[in-house]
């Protein structure tokens, strides 16, 4: 086969909207999940995030900002790409978000690593996304695949079974 | 590149409906909400030598004679449990914090232990007569603290030991809310501790 006839098979399943679909149903579905069980507990979520030494602690505004504001974003991110709505963005959030925390996971893994001695692939930490303790190796895998569906979210053309190509035939 | 805009657009959208949301349930909150320019992690300043029973002799924590307080473990009782950051507070050795306890100051009121843990660990046990109040949610407990520890001698404060440094914010916030800095002892092994050695200990909300 060619690559150009690869390109089109690709191109045809895409335009089935089926992939996207699932897509849309799992990194939505997912996120829904994890931003709500942070929603209801603002304060270790700060405890969490604080750990990465990412924001500042002083000035405060940035870490409680991120505290509360980062879970609803999950959420509305995700409700968006479920039901469809400004799929794009809600994908290219979600790009964001992972390409910012996963290189913050494998570092806080290092950090533990030479804090405690403990061996990589046996490290484990509340990385405070909305899971509870986490193999970080685990993690880092599962990170990685979510940041290819959500690249995909962006990159497809496809719009069937989306609430805005319901809009726009309007 | 209109593509591009749109989707930056699109994300600015979603990011102002996030922080709408955020910014109305952290409001509505009853408790567990978030001041947006507070510094819940200030450790109070510059790191102080830890305390011991050399610096803090048993007998001005035990005036009766007779009192059954243990041998005092002199010079290195502080155990650091865990990577406890540097603060500025006077820490509590094991012995330290058992012999106030056992000082019938204490029994007057006049030693006053604070669990610095959330709710639900205080009620999994604490030590017997402490006041809980967690930092993160001092607004709630901050009058009932005050109001039995502005005369108090000591004010022991802990929370789960080991890395635990709800202790240090709360010790922080007792400094800003009036009391003395040497009033304020902070026991560094806390409950792990106080627990695994068999002291007394107490269970539920109170």
């Amino acid at each position: 086969m060619t690559g150009n006839g690869n390109s089109s098979l690709i191109r045809r399943l895409d335009e089935t909207g089926i992939p996207l679909l699932l897509v849309r149903l799992v990194l939505g579905g997912l996120f829904v999940w994890m931003g709500s069980n942070k929603i209801g507990h603002p304060i270790d979520f700060l405890k969490e995030i604080r750990e990465y030494h990412a924001l500042p602690e002083s000035p405060a505004v940035f870490l409680n900002t991120a505290a509360i504001v980062l879970p609803w974003l999950e959420v509305v991110a995700g409700v968006a790409l479920i039901v469809g709505v400004f799929v794009r963005g809600a994908s290219a959030i979600f790009t964001v978000m992972l390409a910012v925390f996963t290189p913050a996971i494998l570092i806080r893994g290092l950090q533990i690593r030479a804090e405690q001695g403990t061996p990589f692939f046996e490290i484990a930490f509340d990385c405070g996304c909305g899971a509870g303790v986490v193999v970080t190796w685990k993690k880092l895998l599962e990170n990685s695949g979510l940041g290819l569906l959500a690249l995909y979210g962006i990159l497809s053309l496809s719009r069937r079974f989306c609430l805005e190509h319901w809009w726009d035939r309007r | 590149m209109a593509t591009i805009g749109r989707t930056v657009l699109q994300m600015l959208a979603l990011s102002a409906v996030a922080l709408v949301l955020g910014l109305t349930a952290n409001a509505g909150r009853e408790s567990g909400s978030l001041m947006w320019t507070k510094n819940y992690f200030d450790r109070g300043g510059p790191a102080a030598k830890p305390l011991t029973t050399a610096d803090v002799p048993l007998e001005s924590i035990k005036p009766a004679a007779g009192d059954t307080i243990p041998p005092a473990n002199h010079g290195g009782a502080a155990k650091r449990a865990g990577a406890l950051p540097a603060h500025s507070f006077q820490t509590a050795s094991f012995d330290v914090a058992v012999a106030i306890f056992e000082s019938p100051d204490t029994a007057d009121g006049l030693n006053v232990f604070i669990d610095a843990r959330p709710a639900s660990e205080f009620a999994d046990g604490h030590i017997p007569g402490a006041i809980r109040c967690f930092p993160f949610e001092i607004e709630k407990c901050i009058d009932e603290v005050l109001q039995y520890t502005q005369a108090a001698y000591k004010v022991v404060v802990y929370c789960n030991g080991g890395d635990c440094e709800d202790s240090i914010f709360m010790c922080r916030e007792l400094l800003e809310a009036g009391l003395a800095h040497d009033q304020i002892f902070l026991y560094e092994g806390g409950w792990k501790e106080w627990s695994e050695k068999n002291q007394p200990s107490q269970r539920g909300t109170k």
